[in-house]
């Protein structure tokens, strides 16, 4: 009988982890560290939501463990090579965020600025899998997704194979790397389970957590009522996928309607975005005070900073978190104004207007590409118009990309009494001709007592 | 200084004279451009590729995990248009570079 430590998480109840898992995996300073990553950048909004990185990966883990135990129940396919896919779906949900970046997604893409490839290749040549190139450069991982790959495969290898996983699944599960070879369809239907397009694991943590820990009015998850539910078997072609049983129909619905709530009120709100604006600038400009070609930031966000201590002129790169990057950010209050700004949260900047329905009102009959014409040129116009008025201050025009999702066809499947069903012929997608560009100006306080003019003064530009 | 390019940018680039686009298309444009020009980041994650289809359902559709032009999408696909709506948010330094790599 295996030993387990519990683990009291506010979204699932206890969740159970074999104490060889503890010790191997979550005893060890780079999954330690996700302590003090936050999990997403809507802190600033709501004051509650101080959850990070390491609770949502033991949460990914519970969901996993959870997923897997109906798959082998309803899924004969399963039971007679199921434990190495078991242990390696597991392992692959816990270290599936296990190198994310400091404010997580915020700076991620300078994981691979600049040396892409370079990162790609150590990945690659870590993995002993013939067809895992091939199949690395026809899938689209994010930075972090690699990253976090070649650190399982480099610093848990060892630890992977003593507790009965696969190295090379690991890093395709993590990174969403499916098998061209078609004896592997139970594998990629595992893959898709964490690292899917409209439905996985990890999503459904962050949904149910990110609800809960910003306390907003979500719809709620069944996710029990949901795992309970999958399958995985051949279609019509022989092809192994993923099946959701009928009973699931409401919980799927939710998914879709909670994830795009979260991304259309929350994490795209105009604080939250502004907030993003003031890090990401102020950390590019203390990159550029410190360093040529921007060697801070690429030092700051290299593997090998998880693995030991590097210098960097007066600064020490270890294990980076978010407080790492706010002490860096202190530590220069007096060069950069955004820092100051940050900081006190006395944000010198308003948006003109703060959502979509606002923008939508605001610039009633104008097409999208007028729309857009008044974004290009906004910036330059608002210049104008505080210079003309006196008012000091710069303006900031953001572009905002809501991350909707809609169910595509043949994108996920029921099983209706063993008929195969695509969920877009229960629930045909929407006629959907909107364009979703969106924008937000932000512009000083004071210039606020001017709104309507300015609006005027946008519209004209289109 | 980091130029970030959005792949809904390499896709309708890329599109304007192409019947669809692969993953490996995009992943090969991501490669070439991010060689030539140093502190480019072309964003051809899942994410980023998935949402540019979602946000312009009149351009960009799904087949056969490839991405295709709408249907009646045409107009959209005029030079002049290409270039003022998506182009335009090209940073001028680097504008003529990126597309130059985009639509050899």
């Amino acid at each position: 009988m295996q030993a387990n430590k519990l683990f009291r998480d506010p979204v699932h109840g206890y969740i159970s982890i074999p104490i060889d898992f503890c010790v191997s995996f979550l005893d060890n300073k780079i999954f330690q560290r996700l302590r003090r990553i936050e999990q997403t950048s809507m802190r600033v909004l709501y004051p509650s939501a101080h959850h990070d990185r390491f609770s949502h990966s033991l949460g990914v883990f519970y969901l996993g463990q959870t997923a897997f135990k109906y798959l082998k129940e309803n899924s004969p396919c399963l039971s007679s090579k199921s434990t190495l896919l078991e242990k390696s779906f597991q392992i692959a949900c816990l270290l599936h965020d296990c190198a994310h970046s400091p404010f997580s997604h915020t700076f991620e893409k300078y994981y691979i600025l600049n040396r892409n490839e370079e990162i790609k290749t150590r990945l690659i040549n870590n993995i002993s899998d013939k067809n895992f190139k091939d199949d690395f450069s026809s899938s689209l991982p994010s930075p972090h997704e690699i990253v976090s790959a070649i650190v399982a495969v480099e610093n848990f290898r060892d630890k992977i194979a003593e507790n009965g996983g696969d190295v090379n699944l690991i890093a395709r599960m993590i990174t969403g790397c499916l098998f061209s070879d078609s004896s592997k369809g139970v594998e990629n239907c595992l893959i898709s389970l964490l690292n899917g397009s409209a439905i996985d694991v990890d999503k459904l943590d962050y949904i149910i957590r990110d609800t809960w820990a910003s306390g907003v009015n979500n719809v709620k998850i069944d996710e029990q009522r949901l795992l309970s539910s999958l399958l995985i078997r051949k279609d019509k072609d022989g092809v192994f996928k993923v099946f959701f049983k009928k009973h699931a129909l409401n919980v799927i619905h939710n998914v879709v309607e909670g994830r795009n709530f979260l991304y259309e009120w929350v994490y795209s709100h105009h604080k939250v975005e502004y907030e993003q604006y003031l890090i990401t600038s102020a950390l590019s400009q203390l990159s550029k005070n410190k360093s040529e070609n921007d060697d801070f930031l690429k030092e700051l966000f290299s593997i090998d900073v998880l693995y030991e201590n590097k210098k960097f002129g007066d600064f020490n790169f270890y294990l980076p978190s978010d407080g790492d990057i706010i002490y860096f950010l202190k530590n220069n209050v007096n060069e950069i104004p955004e820092i100051q700004e940050l900081l006190s949260r006395d944000y010198l900047n308003k948006a003109l207007w703060k959502t979509k329905a606002e923008y939508n009102h605001y610039l009633f009959e104008i097409d999208d590409v007028g729309r857009k014409k008044i974004y290009q040129r906004s910036f330059n116009k608002l210049k104008k118009i505080l210079e003309n008025r006196g008012i000091e201050g710069n303006p900031v025009v953001k572009e905002i990309k809501t991350k909707l999702i809609t169910i595509k066809k043949d994108e996920i499947f029921i099983d209706i009494d063993g008929d195969e069903v695509s969920y877009t012929n229960l629930f045909p997608e929407k006629e959907d001709n909107i364009s979703r560009f969106y924008f937000i100006p932000y512009i000083p306080k004071e210039a606020f007592r001017i709104k309507k003019e300015i609006i005027r003064e946008l519209r004209k530009l289109k | 200084m980091c130029y970030e390019i959005d792949s809904e940018i390499v896709l309708a680039n890329f599109l304007r004279s192409k019947e669809n686009c692969s993953f490996v298309d995009l992943i090969n444009l991501k490669r070439s451009i991010e060689s030539s020009i140093y502190n480019v980041y072309v964003d051809v994650t899942k994410n980023s590729v998935f949402t540019s289809v979602e946000n312009h359902p009149k351009m960009f559709s799904w087949a056969n995990e490839k991405i295709i032009k709408s249907k009646n999408s045409e107009t959209y696909f005029e030079p002049h248009f290409i270039d003022d709506y998506f182009n335009n948010d090209i940073e001028d330094k680097i504008k003529e570079k990126v597309l130059s790599i985009i639509n050899k």
